[in-house]
């Protein structure tokens, strides 16, 4: 290039200046980091996650064949794959059972702006930027059967005390607590910001209808803070979903599975035991059920969106 | 704090007070338990009944956690996955965005769905694919096999276009007859004006980052990049040694300490953040 | 508009064809996952990486590195860089991973009955090994190697179940010998029992693999799988349901201790009530011989140790722990190399040397006759018991599905030890059939 310093070199470089300029200025450009990224790391996976589940693999063995739905009938006809989807849904329902009435009162209680108010709520909020592993690992120490401070407290109420992770009827129980207690500082700061946000007349309204607190809870406040429950509700369903870390530190899917989750199990299956065909299979039954939950949320939350 | 905010004038006021109380000690107390025990012997923190507050404190738990965690090279490796992810974030999210925010093009509606894929399809799912695409890369163990695939992210993605929507087109319009680059309109017009919602989302991917225990346990098999919620771990026993709680207590206020700083003199900020974040 | 939707095309098939190229680079199997750049350009020096189970700073980690050492001073060809994996299944499951992504090492440590799992990549030792050194093994602790007529692993850090019990415990209560039936086993549990003062006769811990338990039932005269490693047999009779209602009974009189009512670790769980003296006796591996004596030393108990007790008087007991194989797929010098270093591996004065570090088996016939053995046996004549335990090894099963299988039936074990007390017999009927259900889903 360099002994070409004439009009034809110019131009060239004319010609690649304005294809470099409209390559710079193009939507495509801008878009493409992310999408590059986005089909590496998630379509991809996701489309090799499909077809993985209708294949029998197996590196070890150089097995890499096509099973149909084999993998599908194992699973389910699989006790443990049956019961960790109970789990699964069990405990989605739980946490957003507890979590958002709970952060609906806690939002109520604490929606004055009062300094201690304000102090309380930083603090309630707090659990939802620690790590799962800490909390975790807090709640274990707390929750041991033998000198655990959970017991004691049961003790001085005269209640007798419990096994906590260590039994499978309070196993799952036991994560569902935790999970609840870290997320319900972040529910009640999202509610008590929807709160401030009703116009202090319909209140006022209210009063004048001489409408009962009651009656203007579920006419006034509850329609109004509606919107943030499809927000809320998605990110709880999502994130039960996708607990992982809870139960690989506190029970590890036991006792006999009692408290084992979807994403636990899938790790479990493809990652430790290396049935990599029952594992996405798995991964593709959970896809599909969020993929439902979220299509229902959009829906509900396009209804809503006319509402208002 | 005032003195007399707890001065019962009525039973009502009572009442409030014994709710703020209750609900301090639900989620305060496990806290306070956690430092309490982090400072105790390990003989006292397994001690039944417990104690609430240690008989006699060993701060030296806290170097002897700092060293076995070797937290100084966890710390180190947080805090640059956390603000490689946030850059890489910004670089790759915030073009993106605007262009599906401000920009008409072909297929807009069709790529916008792919994009927001993940927001449907937890990664946590197709985990293996992205593990055996990475080992086979060799990014295994590695700083950008923990970071790059991060720079992608549906839900920033998601809350810059909402953000940027609002922004009114007329401003683009004046700085493109000034014949203002793309670059330029990024960095210049758009990043400044969208700034609550860039720093809500730096946020959000920081906490995410700093906490995240599943990727780094399926993408590291050693130290060497590994995040502070795998030094913790590190501090749990696998073969055949007692538990000492007060030496993971200890970790554990040492790991959430940085965050907790953050919180506090942020935390108008952290809070504004989650709730823009919630989209409201 | 239309050009630039083309540079998006071409920049994202370049983008993902540079993916799949690097996807399906050639990586050799077997080779050095990541060799450290400062070694890369001698190029006549051979490097081999060796998996070792246990972390670098262990007793067994410290061996390798100071054996490898000494190799590769006599050997300046080799150069050997050993990683410590933490643990059989983590080893198991970080090899399954590297057989994924094609980045295995050059040799590891398997626990023996994943040679049913991974005996497809190992390559076949009789062809790096001088047949002298392969007959010098001793041949129940080989058997385990073999897959077919193939000599797949050898030996390196192998055990044995064996009775630990606290001597000083023993001779308080007036208990003169270790009990050497299981009905004497529960008669010396009762004798040094004390429920009030926390005193518990014996603890039992099924092992993480189900090991404790496999053993137990062979000196039960019961099987986990038949002749052909394809049935699951351990429910085809009630022994098995028998037997863990033998230790469910001690449990509820109070002479044996469990530690699935606790969240910790239960290894630790059941070695500290020993070492504290509250409990006088458990299984456990002879692995762990020297360091449980030094820890019952430093707690000023003396330690003892005897062979696993049996129904009748006929032992019958599981081997265990640790085999090394190479991996097939490593080059023809790796290959070599690595069998060079078994080789040396093998020279009586490390069988012997590590046997005294760990409490491991001396896995060399030659090595029984070395002085530092002999040294050992004087100076610890109860460990001669481990020795001779040797010749009632039982064999093991051996399927690629057993890890799978022991998950399913630790579960179930551990059910039956805690204080959720299932029953035995249907505890074992479920594992049973959710065993066989794996191995005829997936046949070997």
């Amino acid at each position: 290039m360099k002994q070409c310093a004439c009009s034809e070199g110019d131009s060239v470089r004319n010609y690649l200046r304005r294809v470099g300029s409209a390559v710079l200025r193009s939507p495509y450009t801008l878009i493409l980091p992310a999408f590059a990224l986005c089909l590496t790391f998630s379509v991809v996976p996701a489309a090799l996650s499909i077809r993985d589940s209708f294949r029998s693999v197996d590196y070890v063995a150089g097995i890499d064949k096509f099973v149909g739905a084999a993998n599908y009938a194992s699973i389910f006809t699989d006790e443990v794959f049956l019961e960790v989807f109970k789990n699964t849904v069990v405990f989605m329902f739980c946490t957003v059972a507890l979590s958002i009435p709970l952060a609906v009162a806690v939002a109520l209680f604490l929606n004055e702006d009062r300094f201690m108010n304000n102090l309380t709520q930083s603090v309630i909020f707090t659990p939802h930027i620690v790590s799962f592993v800490a909390v975790a690992t807090l709640w274990m120490f707390m929750m041991d059967p033998r000198y655990g401070i959970l017991n004691h407290a049961l003790g001085l109420f005269g209640l007798p005390p419990l096994r906590w992770l260590m039994d499978s009827s309070t196993s799952l129980l036991s994560l569902i607590i935790v999970a609840s207690w870290k997320t319900i500082g972040f529910n009640s700061l999202i509610v008590i910001a929807a709160l401030q946000k009703i116009p202090p007349e319909l209140y006022e309204a209210a009063r004048l209808d001489r409408s009962s607190p009651l009656g203007t809870f579920f006419r006034v406040t509850l329609p109004m803070i509606s919107p943030v429950f499809v927000f809320l509700v998605t990110t709880s369903v999502i994130g039960a979903f996708s607990t992982f870390d809870l139960v690989k530190f506190m029970t590890e899917g036991g006792p006999r599975n009692s408290s084992s989750l979807m994403v636990y199990w899938i790790y479990r299956t493809g990652f430790l035991h290396f049935q990599i065909g029952r594992a996405m299979a798995g991964a593709v039954v959970l896809m599909l059920f969020l993929a439902a939950v979220s299509a229902l949320n959009f829906a509900l939350m396009n209804k809503r969106a006319h509402y208002q | 704090m005032k003195k007399g905010a707890f001065a019962s004038r009525s039973p009502r006021a009572a009442l409030r007070a014994a709710g703020l109380a209750a609900l301090i000690l639900v989620f305060v107390f496990p806290m306070f338990f956690m430092t309490s025990t982090s400072l105790k012997s390990s003989r006292e923190a397994n001690l039944t009944p417990p104690s609430l507050v240690p008989a006699e404190p060993r701060p030296e738990n806290y170097s002897s956690a700092w060293g076995r965690m070797n937290f100084a090279h966890y710390l180190r490796n947080s805090l640059l996955s956390a603000f490689l992810t946030i850059a890489g974030q910004l670089l790759v999210c915030v073009p993106c965005a605007y262009a599906f925010a401000k920009r008409r093009f072909r297929f807009k509606k069709p790529l916008y769905r792919i994009l927001l894929f993940d927001l449907i399809v937890p990664a946590q799912a197709i985990f293996f694919p992205i593990y055996i695409l990475e080992s086979r890369l060799g990014w295994i163990n590695t700083m950008r096999g923990l970071v790059i695939p991060f720079f992608y992210s549906a839900f920033t993605i998601f809350s810059l276009v909402q953000y940027f929507k609002t922004i009114p087109d007329e401003i683009l319009d004046a700085a493109r007859l000034d014949g203002c680059s793309e670059a330029r309109m990024i960095t210049r017009v758009i990043a400044p004006m969208a700034s609550p919602i860039i720093i809500t989302v730096m946020i959000f991917t920081f906490v995410y980052k700093w906490n995240d225990y599943f990727w780094t346990s399926i993408l590291t098999t050693d130290e060497a990049v590994r995040t502070l919620p795998m030094a913790i771990q590190n501090l749990m026993p696998v073969d055949h040694a007692a538990r000492e709680w007060n030496i993971i207590m200890a970790g554990n206020v040492m790991a959430l300490l940085p965050m907790l700083a953050a919180y506090i003199l942020a935390n108008k900020a952290v809070k504004r953040g989650f709730i823009r974040g919630s989209g409201k | 508009m239309k050009k630039s939707f083309v540079f998006l095309i071409v920049g994202v098939i370049l983008a993902l064809s540079l993916t799949v190229w690097r996807f399906s680079g050639k990586i050799e199997p077997g080779g050095q996952a990541d060799p450290p750049p400062e070694t890369r350009q001698d190029s006549r020096q051979t490097e081999i990486l060796f998996w070792n189970v246990f972390a670098d700073e262990t007793s067994t980690g410290a061996f390798l590195a100071k054996a490898a050492d000494d190799f590769m001073k006599k050997n300046p060809d080799v150069k050997i860089t050993i990683n410590g994996q933490g643990g059989y299944d983590a080893m198991a499951e970080r090899l399954e991973a590297a057989s994924a992504s094609g980045r295995l090492p050059t040799m590891a440590i398997i626990e023996e009955t994943f040679l049913g799992r991974f005996h497809p990549i190992a390559e076949d030792l009789s062809r790096y090994l001088p047949s002298g050194v392969i007959a010098n093994y001793q041949p129940g602790l080989l058997a385990s190697g073999y897959v077919g007529s193939a000599l797949r692993a050898v030996p390196f850090n192998r055990s044995m179940p064996v009775l630990f019990y606290n001597k000083t415990m023993f001779d308080a209560s007036g208990v003169e010998a270790p009990p050497a039936t299981w009905e004497e086993f529960r008669e010396t549990a009762r004798a040094l029992s004390d429920p009030e003062r926390g005193i518990r006769g014996a603890a039992l811990c099924w092992d993480t693999d189900a090991w404790i338990f496999e053993s137990i039932l062979y000196s039960w005269g019961g099987e986990i799988l038949d002749e052909t490693n394809r049935k699951v047999v351990f429910n085809e009779d009630g022994r098995t349901a028998e037997m863990i209602r033998f230790f469910q009974e001690m449990k509820d009189e109070q002479t044996l201790f469990s530690p699935y009512d606790h969240q910790e670790d239960p290894w630790i769980t059941i070695s500290t009530e020993v070492l504290e003296g509250r409990a006088g006796m458990m299984m456990g591996s002879n692995g762990m011989f020297s360091l449980y004596s030094q820890w019952m030393a430093d707690a000023g108990y003396e330690l003892g140790i005897a062979m696993q007790p049996s129904l009748d008087g006929t032992p019958s007991a599981a081997t265990g722990a640790g085999n090394i194989i190479v991996f097939r797929g490593a080059s023809e010098e790796r290959k070599a190399a690595a069998g060079r270093f078994l080789e040396f591996l093998a020279q009586d004065e490390y069988v012997a040397e590590y046997t005294v570090l760990s409490g491991y088996l001396p896995v060399t016939k030659s090595a029984m006759n070395s002085e530092i053995l002999r040294a050992m046996l004087s100076e610890k004549p109860m460990y001669q018991a481990a020795i001779d335990q040797m010749e009632f090894a039982h064999r093991r099963p051996l399927t690629k599905n057993w890890k799978n299988m022991y998950s399913v039936i630790v579960e179930e074990l551990e059910a039956c030890l805690s204080d959720a007390r299932a029953d035995a017999p249907e505890a074992m009927r479920d594992a049973a059939l959710a065993c066989q259900k794996i191995m005829d889903e997936n046949p070997d």
